[in-house]
């Protein structure tokens, strides 16, 4: 990994004058990538003005250089964003790729004030694979007239062109800090610059890369299965719910007669999932009332289930989300407890290490209001955008993966590794599997 | 008992009989008009006589015993006013003229005072003038003004407690309120008949009580002492606090009484209303004079009303009460007083129509009481008076709570003897209620027999007596509904209705002797109040020593030393609380049509016998010196109190093997299921009971000083300085599950037991009172700086690791010595606070203000406020994150009274 540096040297402002400043953004590849001959001169790159939201792109030059001559002064993020086309990559890397490959950098709030400023951002690769998330539905509903967070669940797609079996992939919900950006103690010494655990910290821990090459699992769920018995077809997908009922009438009574919530408008019938989480026989668990077993359903296999007492996601966004499938057995794997444990006693958790290498898709939420936002748990190789539901919590939207093309009917879903670019939002989720983008 | 009789009889055998001379006197007013119904009391003993309708009075007193006497007279809205009478001059009749108390009087006592001759060697006394200045909307304002208490902004919001030499918080506190008795009149309110509580198994002490989630806070004082706030203060006269070792005709306290007499015989109509923010309150009090031979009749109502945000009608809390009090004597002898008295309360938390969740809480109190005082005057050598005292209340209770429920469809059972039933699916959108209805019915009944006898050259003052308590509760209680369950299956457990009616009532039975007498010893004074109790609490007999000695140093300098121990009985609430049932899933298939669901549970009862529950003790040692200069005196008291047994809930462990069923699943119809022969055990079920494990140690200073008025600068000046510590575990035991992590690699220690944890409070504070008083201009300002030097609470125990085990199947393993390295166990070490402490990095200090004019004697203008500077002291601490704000901000009232 190569530090990001900030170039030039500090001086005095003038409150009284907005002079325009110019910004000198030098894109490189990251270590990982060194060696490989992509054409820096593809690289767009985005500066945005985080007080007026003015938005500044431009192409590098062969050399991945570009220049803002002449832009206000203020706080940027900057993203750099270099797509090699398919055949390229696989020309280059000589890893065949389906799609094209996104190399995806970014830098937040770095403030450009001086009469020129340089940056220096790297760029790296994400994985592409065949498992994608399409649709994430984890704001949930009304509290009082629809399901609250009863209704939540995740779609899982193949995106890729052939029959993929889903017996023993991984879903989990990622680990880290969830306080609020401009709440956090810095100096605090388990944290890392980014606000995020820094893992190298944790009790037990001696990998320098603890932050670089893993995840740590807070819940982890593993759709059962002998290897062959769920096959999704490319383009079709699967539903793996907290509560497998049908939340817009979860009761029928003695008579026949149905009882719904206030509003069912708002919530979703998801008697039809292919998998629900059932926690109630989880050992030393005492169960939530709300987490119904519906016998109908098959249950996930549980291996944690973090501080939820059902596949609870954040209604909030301050979640991460991933999926992974492993050849050796995930309860041989290393957990580690949270960084900020310093001593280990009956109240501390373990979290799974998910190696980084494993994993097929990730998805970084984040809190919609600016000021609530939180650090984000997953580095940029692995999502370099987060994303939210634009109406928040409780509001009955979900996400979707945007569509890319079609190939002979099979929709090919969207995935640059940047979820902000990659996911749309539904007012309304969609449980038929049958809604693109 | 029969071992008590014959104690009590030996007590009184060897008297002899006694002559003396009649002291006598009367009583006028400024205008030379008899007063009648005036208390005149012979400071130091038990002797207290009333003026008939004429103003006269009088007292057998033996010059050969007894050198001089100091008599106290008392009359309500008068001066009080005392007299020394030489033995020499007993013959002579007195002629004592009281004045009518106003601010034009040079000297009127503003601020409290600790009384040397009261009912203990440390009492407080706040009398008319000194509760009149404080405004009080109920008499928490009055006893914030204790000695180790601080002001404090209006509260009527929520119910008001207070804990009397004690620094320790949580439980403890409480059981520090609950063992405060209130004495009104002689009779003693309590608490003891309050059921106001769901299920202590299911929820425990305070998660019983129904909760205002929208205010977070609880209404009803089902496990402390009585709500302050249900007693306006209009119509007392007086208000002695004992902190100290209580006379032994007190009885089912711990922690300390609060006599309250409120004002008997002609008044005029008094008027008063004050404001404080979204609160309103006024008061009419009127003592008649009913005419010759009629007696008097003293008349109060009082009605407030709160909102706790003047913005809005969110939350109020109304009271109202009302009371007749008719006082007449029968000849010269029988002196008998009625009162009936209502009262009311609404506690209510009202609903938010843009709140979906339907929240809305109430709190309804309505009681009546009816109370009769009889004294008779004997002139017998031996018998000297009897009391008897008879009280009865009976209120209605009645707290709810709803909230619209938005959850899963749930499997709820509803049977009520243990076995395996088929329960039944409900809804998961309700309105889920919370209903409790009590009829909390108290009777007491007291009497007292007053003796004088003298043994050589002492003359003893000895009391006798015995008194009952009967608490029973006639309520429809808990009005559960199966149907919409607030909670459900929390812990496999579920709420069932519980008739309070068929809850026995308690009777607790107390007796006591009381001697108190005076002599020289190296020719100093040493004055002795010596006492026993004797009472039998929940089947339990105690014996309690209460000892008052005063022993005179020098002419103004005199040691106090006192030692008591005192019990109360356990309240309805934790004998009876009800039956616990446990509901097992046996088979939960739920589909979403409840025609082709099943729910079969093994119901488990468990009916908690609390006929072991023993009584709170309390043990009190105090040393104090007294000092009375002519300008000043001051005093400086220590004590030393163990608080034992005090009542509290904890786990308890309920190992139940369920059968375990089998189902078949059967296409739209109900599954078929079958037992397997086999049981099985749920880890970690658990039922809260009652249990004495509530133990505080006590330690505290109380400095007072105060002076008389300075003449130069008009003012007098109290000054205060207490400290109090407290070392305390208010929980028993406590039951922690291992991470889940070692439950998941199949340890075979689930859970740990751990002591309790311990805390440490301490808690020094002063307090300045200026108060200025012009007579001449009726005006008294007086301004209170309250200085909390240090408040500190640390928590002390190792409570780290388990002193016994219980695995999945809660068999119990006990644990000799901790080894980390324990397979078993050794996993089981838990996070601990011990060493955690919170205290203020540096004093602070809180200003009051309290203003008062009076024009024509008639009129009386007063504000007060608290923190008139607005004074905000911060302090965040790093390592808990929090940040404290030491006092609250400024809070100003206004009260206007006439009298007419």
């Amino acid at each position: 990994m190569v530090a990001v540096v900030i170039a030039g040297a500090s001086c005095k402002k003038e409150p009284n004058e907005l002079q325009a400043v110019s910004l000198k953004v030098t894109v490189a590849l990251d270590q990982a990538l060194s060696g490989y001959t992509f054409n820096l001169a593809d690289a767009e790159i985005t500066a945005t003005n985080l007080t007026s939201g003015k938005v500044n792109t431009a192409k590098a030059d062969a050399s991945g250089v570009v220049n803002f001559s002449s832009i206000s002064p203020g706080n940027y993020d900057v993203k750099a964003t270099l797509t090699v086309k398919a055949e390229d990559y696989t020309t280059i890397t000589g890893t065949f790729v389906e799609d094209d490959v996104v190399l995806n950098g970014t830098l937040t709030n770095k403030t450009v004030s001086d009469a020129s400023t340089s940056l220096n951002i790297d760029i790296k690769a994400g994985r592409v694979g065949g498992w994608v998330f399409k649709q994430i539905y984890y704001a949930g509903s009304h509290t009082s007239n629809g399901a609250s967070f009863r209704d939540q669940f995740i779609e899982i797609y193949n995106n890729s062109n052939e029959i993929l079996y889903a017996d023993s992939l991984y879903f989990a919900q990622v680990e880290g800090v969830n306080t609020r950006l401009s709440s956090i103690d810095f100096s605090l010494p388990y944290l890392r610059s980014n606000g995020q655990y820094d893992w190298t910290k944790s009790i037990g821990m001696n990998d320098v890369n603890a932050n670089e090459n893993y995840t740590y699992a807070r819940s982890l769920f593993m759709i059962p299965g002998t290897g062959k018995q769920h096959a999704v077809l490319p383009g079709k997908s699967i539903i793996i719910a907290g509560t497998a009922l049908n939340h817009k009438a979860p009761f029928t009574n003695n008579t026949g007669k149905e009882v719904t919530v206030k509003d069912p408008s708002l919530t979703v019938d998801l008697s039809g999932a292919d998998f629900e989480v059932y926690l109630g026989d989880f050992p030393g668990n005492t169960p939530l009332a709300t987490d119904m077993d519906n016998p109908a359903i098959t249950n996930m296999v549980n291996y944690a289930r973090g501080v939820g007492k059902d596949l609870i996601l954040d209604a909030t966004g301050r979640d991460a989300y991933v999926l992974f499938k492993s050849s050796q057995p995930v309860s041989a794997w290393k957990k580690y407890p949270s960084p900020d444990e310093t001593s280990i006693t009956t109240s501390t958790d373990y979290f799974y290490q998910v190696p980084n290498t494993l994993l097929l898709d990730a998805v970084q939420i984040q809190v919609p209001l600016e000021t609530s936002r939180i650090p984000r748990k997953l580095h940029d190789g692995l999502d370099a955008g987060p994303v939210f539901v634009s109406k928040g919590q409780y509001s009955s939207q979900s996400l979707i993966r945007k569509t890319s093309k079609t190939v002979n009917g099979r929709v090919v879903l969207k995935d640059t590794n940047n979820s902000a670019n990659d996911f749309t939002e539904l007012n309304t989720p969609d449980v038929t599997k049958s809604v693109f983008k | 008992m029969t071992r008590i009789l014959l104690f009590l009889f030996l007590f009184t055998c060897p008297a002899f009989a006694q002559t003396g001379v009649r002291l006598t006197g009367q009583v006028n007013d400024q205008h030379g008009q008899p007063l009648a119904f005036a208390t005149v009391t012979i400071e130091g003993s038990n002797l207290s006589v009333h003026t008939d309708d004429d103003g006269k009075f009088g007292f057998t007193v033996d010059p050969e015993v007894v050198k001089s006497v100091t008599l106290k007279v008392r009359m309500v809205g008068m001066q009080p006013f005392t007299v020394t009478v030489e033995g020499k001059n007993y013959l002579i009749p007195l002629n004592i003229v009281l004045k009518d108390q106003n601010l034009s009087l040079s000297e009127v006592t503003i601020s409290a005072e600790r009384v040397d001759k009261a009912a203990s060697n440390s009492s407080v006394l706040f009398d008319r003038e000194s509760i009149q200045q404080l405004q009080a909307f109920s008499i928490t304002d009055v006893l914030n003004n204790l000695p180790g208490k601080t002001v404090q902004p209006l509260d009527l919001q929520s119910p008001q407690n207070i804990a009397l030499r004690s620094a320790a918080t949580d439980n403890a506190a409480m059981n520090n309120a609950m063992g405060t008795s209130i004495i009104v009149d002689g009779i003693a309110q309590n608490n003891n008949a309050n059921m106001q509580n769901k299920n202590l198994g299911m929820y425990g002490l305070t998660g019983s009580m129904i909760n205002d989630y929208e205010n977070n806070t609880r209404y009803d004082v089902t496990f402390g002492g009585l709500d302050l706030r249900e007693i306006p203060a209009d119509n007392i006269e007086s208000i002695e606090v004992i902190t100290g070792v209580a006379p032994a005709k007190y009885g089912d306290l711990t922690d300390g009484a609060i006599l309250i007499n409120r004002q008997a015989g002609k008044t005029d109509y008094q008027f008063s209303s004050r404001v404080n923010a979204g609160s309103t309150n006024f008061s009419l009090t009127k003592g008649f004079a009913l005419g010759k031979k009629r007696g008097a009749l003293n008349t109060n109502f009082n009605y407030l009303f709160s909102n706790a945000d003047p913005r809005d009608k969110m939350k109020t809390y109304d009271r109202i009460s009302g009371g007749l009090m008719w006082t007449k004597r029968f000849g010269s002898a029988v002196k008998n007083t009625l009162a009936v008295d209502l009262s009311k309360k609404l506690d209510n938390a009202k609903q938010d129509p843009d709140d979906g969740r339907d929240l809305l809480t109430w709190s309804k109190n309505a009681q009546y009481s009816v109370s009769n005082r009889t004294s008779v005057e004997i002139r017998h050598h031996l018998v000297r008076r009897v009391d008897l005292n008879l009280g009865f209340n009976a209120g209605r209770s009645e707290t709810y709570s709803q909230w619209w429920l938005n959850g899963a469809p749930k499997g709820v059972a509803d049977k009520d003897t243990t076995g395996v039933y088929e329960g039944f699916y409900i809804p998961g959108n309700y309105t889920a209620v919370d209903h409790i209805l009590g009829r909390p019915v108290n009777f007491i009944g007291s009497l007292s027999v007053s003796n004088q006898l003298v043994t050589g050259k002492v003359l003893h003052h000895l009391d006798f007596g015995s008194n009952v308590l009967y608490s029973s509760n006639e309520g429809d209680g808990v009005l559960f509904d199966s149907e919409r369950p607030r909670f459900a299956n929390s812990g496999s457990k579920n709420e069932r209705p519980y008739d309070f009616q068929i809850v026995p009532a308690l009777v607790n039975i107390g007796m006591y002797v009381e001697d108190r007498f005076k002599f020289d010893l190296l020719s100093r004074e040493l004055s002795i109040s010596a006492g026993l109790r004797y009472d039998l609490q929940n089947g339990f007999g105690s014996w309690q020593p209460r000892i008052n000695a005063r022993y005179q140093l020098k002419k103004d300098l005199s040691l106090n030393l006192a030692y008591g121990i005192a019990t109360k009985a356990p309240t309805m609430a934790f004998r009876y609380p009800g039956p616990t049932y446990f509901d097992i899933p046996l088979i939960n298939y739920y589909t979403g049509d409840v025609r082709e669901s099943l729910l079969l549970v093994y119901t488990w009862k468990y009916t908690p016998d609390n006929s072991s529950l023993r009584p709170s003790k309390s043990t009190q040692a105090e040393a104090g010196l007294n000092l009375k200069k002519k300008h000043f005196n001051t005093s400086l008291f220590g004590y030393y109190k163990r608080s034992e047994d005090g009542f509290n809930a904890e786990s308890l462990i309920m190992g139940v093997a369920a059968p375990e069923y089998t189902y078949t699943a059967v296409a739209g119809q109900k599954p078929t299921y079958a037992p397997t022969g086999r049981t099985f055990i749920t880890p970690g079920l658990s039922s809260s009971v009652a249990t004495n494990n509530v133990n505080s140690d006590n330690f505290g200073l109380e400095w007072l000083l105060n002076t008389k008025k300075i003449r130069a600068i008009a003012t007098s000046i109290s000054f205060s300085t207490a400290f109090n510590y407290s070392r305390y575990h208010n929980a028993g035991k406590r039951i922690v599950q291992a991470a889940e992590e070692d439950i998941l690699a199949d340890k075979k220690a689930w859970y740990g037991i751990y002591n309790p944890a311990s805390f440490e409070n301490a808690y020094l504070s002063s307090r300045l009172n200026t108060d200025t008083h012009l007579p001449r201009l009726g005006f008294v300002l007086s301004i209170i700086t309250d200085i909390v030097w240090k408040d500190t609470r640390k928590s002390l125990s190792r409570d780290e690791y388990p002193f016994a085990y219980l695995d999945k199947d809660s068999r119990v393993f006990m644990i000799d010595s901790f080894d980390p390295a324990d397979p078993d166990y050794g996993h089981l070490v838990k996070q601990t606070s011990a060493g955690s402490e919170k205290s203020n990095p540096f004093a602070y200090a809180n200003f009051s203000l309290r203003v008062a004019k009076e024009i024509n004697k008639k009129y009386r203008f007063s504000i007060n406020a608290y923190n008139f500077l607005n004074l905000r002291q911060r302090y965040y601490d790093r390592v808990s994150k929090t940040l404290y704000t030491y006092q609250q901000p400024i809070s100003v009232g206004a009260q206007v009274s006439v009298k007419f």
